[in-house]
């Protein structure tokens, strides 16, 4: 038995609440002990000098005076029964309360940045120059910049994903399908071109799969239009391109040959207006909210062409680009949060080559390497 | 004021155990009371508030559980008091008489004056040691040591475990003891 225990029992053996056992263990203890032994003698002392203690006796009055306020029916002191909070308890319940505050702090914060972001993001997206290393937080949704900040440096500077986007790709594809279905028609014009079977029903279903395409990007066009995304300056290209997807529309019901093509193909696409079309097209401001509706309504309702004009990374992955893809970035978002997509315009006009890297470990994953377009020549492999 | 059960009547048998109570306890916790208010005047008021409150609470109050009831509701009074007199006190301090708790000897008729002013002069000492020992060692000290309740009793005054009662009024003593140990040696 060591002395703290000793001691701590002798108290209670002062108070006859030590076991007659325990009690013969510490007795033992004390009589070879010197130092327990003075504590014990000290102990008993003073109890005997509390126990000498003057009484404190009441006032003659004390009991007239208790059945004067019985008898006049006063009540109980309402402090009777107001507990003393410990200073634990009320150190818990600061502690728990600064909590609860920094909780719906970093929430209001959170929905904020998230409410504001959209918002903000063309602002500082207007003043920013590609390569610049100022970078601008944008929120929790925002990936951690763990591979470094010139790699990262797309996603910090991922432009919103605007109705007025998706105007100016549908446009530019749509001048694309345009000029390779007219010089699909040239070609099967040509003298003799007609006589060669294979290539001629090459050519015939290359121009349908073009016409086919044109018909999908003009039919959004006209679909941004009607939600008064979009409108036409010149409003012959309006018409024109409105006939053209009707024709083309129709042509969907015949059989895909060159009868096809010369019967409903070819008058529809016959305005030159429609080689045009990104040059006429007026963009009111981006309204964010409005856009939002608008593209989710527009990914419902026409989600096959969405792939057609972009190329979507997910949202698990950094991307970091070879080239010339800096400033082309957008973040779209869906319920399931932001997703990174670029215009495929732009990449299949550049080397075409993207590469996905694991955020975790900063691997390239050559599994999701998306290879589109053609590539430059002397472009890093 | 809280006027609930005021137009309560207790019966006989109870009103006997009231009355018991009020022999045998008001002492006791007037004494309680002063060594923590360090008041006498105040302390009066404590204790009968304590047997008012336990006066109108008869129907609610056990008549074996009397003691440690009136003990913690004095405990209570005693508490709030000092919270709200807590500068007051502090400003006032050096104003106190000395005659604020005149000195009654347990035995007084039979004592010669020499061995009056010893005890009254080792009374003082004892009195400074008990006020010298922070709150929560002096309650358990008053309760147990002085006042001779039980663990589970104090330690439902104090409301803490029977445990914590038993560890402070270790600290306690320990404490005591070593303030008071030029009058042990004595």
């Amino acid at each position: 038995m060591n002395c703290s225990t000793c001691r701590y029992e002798l108290s209670q053996c002062l108070d006859g609440r030590l076991p007659s056992g325990r009690r013969a263990i510490v007795m033992r203890h004390v009589e070879t002990c010197a130092v327990c032994s003075a504590f014990w003698t000290d102990l008993q002392a003073a109890q005997n000098l509390t126990l000498r203690l003057a009484k404190m006796p009441v006032s003659d009055g004390f009991r007239e005076r208790l059945w004067e306020r019985i008898g006049a029916g006063e009540g109980t002191p309402a402090a009777v029964f107001h507990e003393p909070v410990p200073l634990l308890t009320k150190f818990r319940y600061a502690v728990t309360g600064a909590a609860a505050a920094a909780v719906i702090l970093l929430g209001v914060t959170w929905a904020r940045s998230d409410r504001d972001s959209p918002q903000r993001d063309p602002v500082a997206h207007s003043d920013r120059h590609p390569g610049s290393e100022t970078v601008e937080r944008r929120g929790p949704m925002q990936p951690t910049p763990e591979i470094g900040m010139q790699d990262a440096s797309l996603f910090w500077e991922a432009r919103p994903f605007t109705c007025e986007l998706v105007a100016v790709e549908s446009a530019k594809q749509l001048e694309q399908r345009h000029a390779t279905v007219t010089a699909g028609l040239r070609r099967l014009n040509q003298d003799g071109f007609a006589q060669d079977a294979a290539r001629s029903n090459a050519a015939v279903q290359q121009i349908l799969r073009d016409a086919d395409e044109l018909r999908v990007f003009g039919g959004l066009l006209l679909d941004l239009r009607d939600h008064k995304r979009l409108s036409f300056t010149d409003s012959e290209v309006d018409a024109d391109l409105s006939r053209a997807v009707k024709m083309l529309r129709n042509s969907e019901q015949l059989e895909g040959n060159l009868e096809t093509i010369r019967t409903l193909v070819a008058p529809a696409l016959n305005s030159g207006r429609l080689a045009n079309v990104s040059r006429t097209i007026m963009l009111p401001p981006s309204d964010p909210r409005e856009d939002g509706d608008v593209l989710m309504r527009l990914i419902v309702t026409r989600h096959d062409v969405f792939p057609k004009l972009f190329i979507v990374f997910g949202n698990n992955d950094e991307a970091y680009r070879d080239f010339g893809l800096t400033g082309n970035i957008f973040e779209m978002r869906d319920e399931c949060g932001p997703v990174w997509v670029a215009p495929r315009s732009v990449v299949e006009a550049g080397d075409g080559r993207l590469r996905m890297r694991s955020r975790l470990s900063g691997q390239v994953l050559p599994g999701i390497q998306i290879l589109t377009g053609r590539p430059k020549q002397g472009a890093a492999k | 004021m809280v006027s609930a059960s005021q137009d309560y009547q207790p019966d006989p048998v109870t009103m006997v155990s009231y009355h018991r109570a009020l022999a045998e306890h008001t002492d006791s916790l007037k004494a309680y009371a002063t060594r923590l208010l360090g008041d006498s005047i105040a302390a009066e008021d404590v204790a009968q508030d304590a047997f008012l409150a336990l006066y109108r609470h008869l129907n609610q109050v056990p008549t074996a559980a009397f003691r440690p009831w009136l003990f913690r509701v004095a405990r209570n009074l005693c508490l709030d008091q000092l919270r709200r007199r807590k500068f007051k006190l502090c400003l006032f301090r050096d104003l106190q008489k000395d005659d604020d708790n005149p000195f009654v000897p347990a035995d007084a008729g039979s004592a010669r004056p020499d061995q009056l002013a010893e005890t009254r002069e080792a009374n003082q000492a004892i009195e400074v040691a008990i006020s010298e020992l922070p709150m929560k060692f002096r309650e358990a000290f008053l309760l147990c040591e002085v006042e001779g309740l039980s663990y589970e009793d104090a330690a439902a005054v104090m409301g803490c475990p029977v445990k914590t009662v038993s560890t402070r009024l270790f600290r306690a003593r320990q404490r005591f003891t070593s303030l008071v140990s030029r009058l042990i040696k004595v």
